[in-house]
């Protein structure tokens, strides 16, 4: 539940498609305005997005070379903790990237972005939330 | 299935419309606005406006002169507003990083 899951294929071998999730120099022409990353179990991770001021931090926890990264982040205040795997394979035409993020806290519960906070809501609106988020 | 959860979906499942409500989840903004920064006309930007007010995810103020769209995460409950928000973050980079592996 509340994974969000998005794929694509890049027409690019799997080589070059594992240069550009893990390379700085590539990962800030896509990911973010400056990152650092480290193909590497246990160091350290950021991005910021220069235009909006949003920054994350967080820490590679998996890494299974040209095959799959895993990673958590957060941006340490008003966000929601996540967690983001990137998996490889090969397809027709290129490499396929599949790209999941779940967060690591309820979300219904707490830590939701104030802006987010829904107001008083109504039975209607509880059915409704309930109805979509099982949905 | 009560109506208005059918147009809290119609609504999302388009990627305009979710890249309009990531956008939104920033700051309030004018459809002009939202036009010069989304790949689509400012018409575009107001028929899916359009389509999230009736939904019941945006609600227009008026501010001075311009009419600014809020986002009003309540029909969705906070789990499909993060997924929404999360999801157009994804659309965004992943188009550019398609941009990138096509010029090798």
């Amino acid at each position: 539940m509340s994974t969000v899951r998005r794929e694509i294929v890049l027409p690019v071998a799997r080589d070059r498609a594992w240069e550009l999730l893990t390379e700085p120099a590539e990962l800030r022409e896509w990911l973010a305005d400056e990152v650092e990353l480290e193909p590497e179990a246990g160091a350290p991770l950021r991005a910021v997005w220069s235009d909006s001021g949003a920054s994350r931090e967080g820490v590679v926890e998996e890494v299974e070379e040209q095959r799959r990264l895993r990673f958590r982040w957060d941006d340490g205040e008003t966000g929601v903790p996540s967690r983001v795997e990137w998996t490889l394979d090969d397809a027709p035409g290129g490499t396929r990237v599949i790209v999941e993020e779940r967060p690591l806290v309820p979300l219904e519960v707490k830590r939701i972005p104030l802006h987010w906070r829904p107001r008083a809501v109504g039975i209607t609106g509880l059915a409704r939330a309930a109805a979509l988020v099982c949905a | 299935m009560e109506p208005a959860v059918d147009a809290v979906f119609a609504a999302l499942a388009d990627p305009t419309r979710r890249a309009v409500i990531g956008r939104l989840a920033e700051e309030p903004a004018s459809a002009s606005a939202l036009a010069g920064e989304l790949p689509v006309t400012r018409q575009a930007v107001a028929k899916h406006l359009a389509a999230l007010d009736r939904a019941g995810l945006v609600s227009p103020r008026r501010e001075g002169r311009e009419l600014r769209y809020a986002l009003d995460p309540e029909p969705m409950g906070a789990a499909m507003a993060w997924m929404a928000s999360v999801g157009a973050q994804w659309d965004d980079r992943l188009a550019r990083l398609a941009r990138r592996a096509a010029r090798g």
